[in-house]
Parts: C-alpha cells; structure tokens; sequence
C-alpha cells in the first residue's frame, strides 16, 4: 500500500479514532471538575502576566490587541508543541496494544493530534472573547484561518509521524524535540511582536517555518492579509511538501521494522 | 479458503547498540550464539504451507513461537520471505491486551471491541452479551484497577469470546486458576478452535498438543526441525 493511501485510509477511519481520543481525553480529566479547561486556565493565566509585563510600554487600546495577538499564537503553539512532544512516546505507550494485534501505527498519530485538538479546540473560547474586546475587525478573511489550520494540521500529523518512529529507534530524539521546540518558540513571535524586532534582522524570521505556519493561520485573525502573509503562505507550501518528503523517506526506511524496536 | 503459505521467512530483531560489546556477549550466551552483527535471527528460513487443521508449535522458551505467532497475525512483518494468509485472523496471544486499568469494565468491554474493529452497530449487541457471561454485576462499573486477577481475567476472556475469524492463534492454552470456571472456559475454547478453520497453538505442553492437533511443528532457534 502507497505511502499517501496508508495516511488517507487511517484519516478514514475517524469514527475509531476520535473515540480513542475522547477515551484518552476522558481519564486525563477524569474526577477534575473543569475538565481541558484546566489547560485553557493555566495559558491564560500565561498570557495576562506577559500582558501585565508590556502594559507598562503599551497603550490600553493595543493591549488588549496584543493579549488577543499573545492568545492566538500561544494556543496553538501548546497544540503543536503538545502533539510533537506526544509523539516522542506514543509507540511506548500504545505497546500493550500495537505488539498484541495488527494495527497500522499510524492510527496512534490521528489519535494523539484529534486528543490534543480537542483541548486546543476550548480555547476558542477565550480567543472569541478576547476578539470580542479587541479593536480587531471581523471579516470576510478570518475564513483563511481555515486554510491555515488545515495546513498546520497537516504538517503537525506529517511531523508527529516521523518524530514518532524516530524516536523508538534513537532514545536521543525525545531530548532534541523538546529542546529545539523551546529555541523555536523563543525565535518565533508568539509572545512577543515581530514590530518589535530590528529592521534588518527581520529577514531572519523568513528562515523560520514556524513563523510562516504560524503566519498563514494567525494574520487572517488579525486583518492582517498583506504581501507577508501571501509569502507565508507560499512558504507554508513548500515547508509542507517538504515535510512530507522527510516522512516519506523514514516511512520507507523504518516503518517495516520500527515495532521491532518496542 | 483459509490457508497459510510462508515462504523462507526470517525475522532479525535489531540490538540497538552493537558497539556494547558485553551486552552482545550475555546475548550470545542467552541466544545460543544465534547472533549476527546487529540483530538476532529471532526466525530462520521458516516454510510452511497451512489449510484447514488444528496445529501445534511446540519448542523451548525464547525458541521463535511467539514471534512465529506474530508473523501469522501480521503484527512483523517478516525481514526476509513470504508472507500469503487468505483468511480472518484472531490473535489470543495475550488476551488481556488493550485493558485500560483507568476505564471501567464496560468501557473496558467497548474500548477492545473498538480495538477490533467491531462494527459499531454490533457493539451494543456483543456488550451486553459480554455483560451477560462476565456475571461481574455491578464491579462493571467500576474501574479495572480495584479488580482481581481473576475478575480481570473473566472480563478479558469473555470478550475475546466473541471475537470471529477463520484462523486463531492462541499462545498457550488459556486457563484459570478458579477450577469452576476452568471447565467453562476449556469448552468454550474448544468451541472456538472447532469453528475456526486454522487453528495454530504454541504450547510447552507436548501432551495437550497431541490430543487436539492435527499436525506439530518443533521449534528450536528460530528454525522448524
């Protein structure tokens, strides 16, 4: 079977692993009584203490922008971020099940994105109402965010895939994730605004695929479609083909023998 | 038909280290010196050409039977050979996988029918039937952690009951320590390999496979003899 179908056929078969997912999602929170809120709480939390850290430099009216600007980036970057670290484990974890009964393994990848989207998925909320406070404008464009979320999604499954399997075979892998995510939330404008870089250092965050993603689903929130945002779509593209190329080739190379590494 | 059709097949596992030079050492003298460079041949050259039966694997511990079991159901693929099955398979080869300690035992019931892909419509069905035989009342509600073993094992087996297919392939055969329950779960196990076309267990008891089996393949190093 084709690499591509391989994905399709586990994309197809939702009905199995959304329910997975809210299993998992249900004994995470179960006897907590707010639930994923818990998570939407604790980054709020985050996003009104860096809020109060630029309130000092920032008039009223921006603030509140710049929260709304802070929620949109942070939010789904911890989604992002909470998938590719996931993956680092998820073969460990699923052992009982993936040695004992044929299962294609990448079923576990659909599975750990739709557990995480569905936490993501409550802090909308939050962003609706920060929307509401803000002097931001809805329109028409705020339907590209769609288009940019897809995007991300696809190049979070394609990713987690291969973070996934790299890391039963090299043990090291777990360790490099985690720590080149720390050094790419902190050169990417999440909590913190890309105006406030120098002019000529700018032309670093082109080589910044997180930035484009990001860009691509985050600008059509701000009204901001402009020339960047065409570039970072155009960019998001290729960083996407070539996401994939990366998984194609460690699927080729590994996905014979990685349940033998368990 | 239901048939197997293996063709010199062989499974290497791989040793993640191969520089460890002591830990290829206690390998080699745990494996039989069945070591090549990187990875251990787990099977060697297997052949075999399976129709309607009940069939033995019968070999020392660490010999290849249950890796030879997980060839059949399709969870390695083989590093080398053939591998043609025509048929449903189901695999008792751990019947407690996929428990979820955390869940109860009725979410337990519909997790593993999830797991093997039950029709959604017929899980209704099969989990109360499952309900019916575990005889477990109330305890179903509750989650799988305050369970005995032996409450643990009557929900794990009466839910691989009723899992359908023309080939089963059981490692070990399965048995409880309850000697009431012992006599339920023989008949029912023999009423599974009776309607299933293939039937393979691995066993260390040679005795139990002459009486049902067909035909016993002795294992040793990872080769049929």
């Amino acid at each position: 079977m084709g690499f591509f179908s391989e994905f399709k056929d586990c994309l197809l078969d939702y009905k199995y692993w959304s329910h997975f997912s809210l299993i998992n999602t249900k004994i995470k929170y179960r006897d907590t009584v707010i639930g994923p809120f818990w998570n939407v709480i604790s980054q709020t939390i985050l996003i009104l203490a860096i809020a109060f850290g630029y309130s000092s430099f920032v008039s009223n009216k921006n603030l509140l922008d710049f929260v709304y600007y802070i929620a949109i980036g942070l939010f789904t970057w911890t989604f992002a971020v909470n998938c590719l670290n996931d993956s680092t484990s998820i073969l460990d974890n699923k052992k009982n099940i993936i040695l004992e009964q044929n299962i294609n393994i990448k079923f576990f990848i659909f599975e750990l994105v739709f557990s995480n989207f569905i936490i993501y998925l409550h802090s909308f909320i939050i962003i609706f109402i920060l929307l509401i406070i803000s002097s931001i404008k809805i329109n028409i464009y705020f339907l590209l965010s769609f288009l940019g979320l897809i995007v991300i999604l696809i190049n979070i499954i394609f990713l987690s895939y291969s973070i996934m399997v790299l890391s039963v075979i090299f043990k090291d892998v777990k360790k490099i994730v985690e720590n080149l995510l720390l050094i790419i939330f902190f050169s990417t404008p999440i909590i913190w605004s890309e105006e406030l870089m120098n002019e000529k250092l700018k032309f670093i965050l082109n080589f910044n695929p997180s930035y484009h993603l990001l860009n691509i689903f985050k600008n059509p929130l701000l009204n901001k479609i402009d020339q960047q945002y065409f570039y970072s779509l155009l960019a998001s593209f290729i960083i996407s083909i070539l996401t994939m190329t990366i998984c194609y080739f460690i699927h080729k190379k590994y996905e014979k023998t990685v349940k033998l590494y368990l | 038909m239901t048939k197997i059709f293996l063709q010199n097949v062989s499974l290497h596992y791989p040793l993640k280290n191969k520089n460890i030079s002591l830990r290829k050492k206690i390998i080699q003298n745990i494996f039989d010196k069945n070591i090549k460079e990187n990875y251990i041949e787990a099977l060697s050259n297997i052949n075999l050409d399976i129709k309607d039966g009940i069939y033995g694997l019968y070999g020392p511990n660490g010999s290849g039977k249950t890796t030879l079991l997980k060839i059949l159901a399709r969870i390695f693929e083989p590093t080398i050979g053939i591998v043609n099955i025509n048929g449903s398979i189901s695999s008792l080869i751990n019947i407690h996988f996929g428990l979820n300690e955390e869940l109860s035992g009725l979410e337990n019931i519909q997790l593993k029918l999830l797991i093997q892909r039950t029709p959604r419509n017929e899980i209704k069905y099969l989990s109360e039937k499952i309900i019916n035989d575990t005889k477990l009342g109330h305890y179903l509600k509750l989650p799988l952690k305050t369970y005995s073993s032996g409450m643990k094992f009557r929900l794990a087996f009466f839910i691989v009951k009723y899992f359908k297919s023309n080939i089963l392939l059981m490692d070990e055969w399965i048995t409880t320590a309850d000697e009431k329950f012992r006599e339920e779960v023989d008949r029912i196990v023999n009423k599974k390999i009776l309607s299933s076309d293939i039937t393979i267990i691995a066993s260390h008891n040679i005795e139990r496979l002459k009486k049902i089996c067909n035909k016993i393949f002795y294992i040793e190093n990872g080769k049929i003899i």
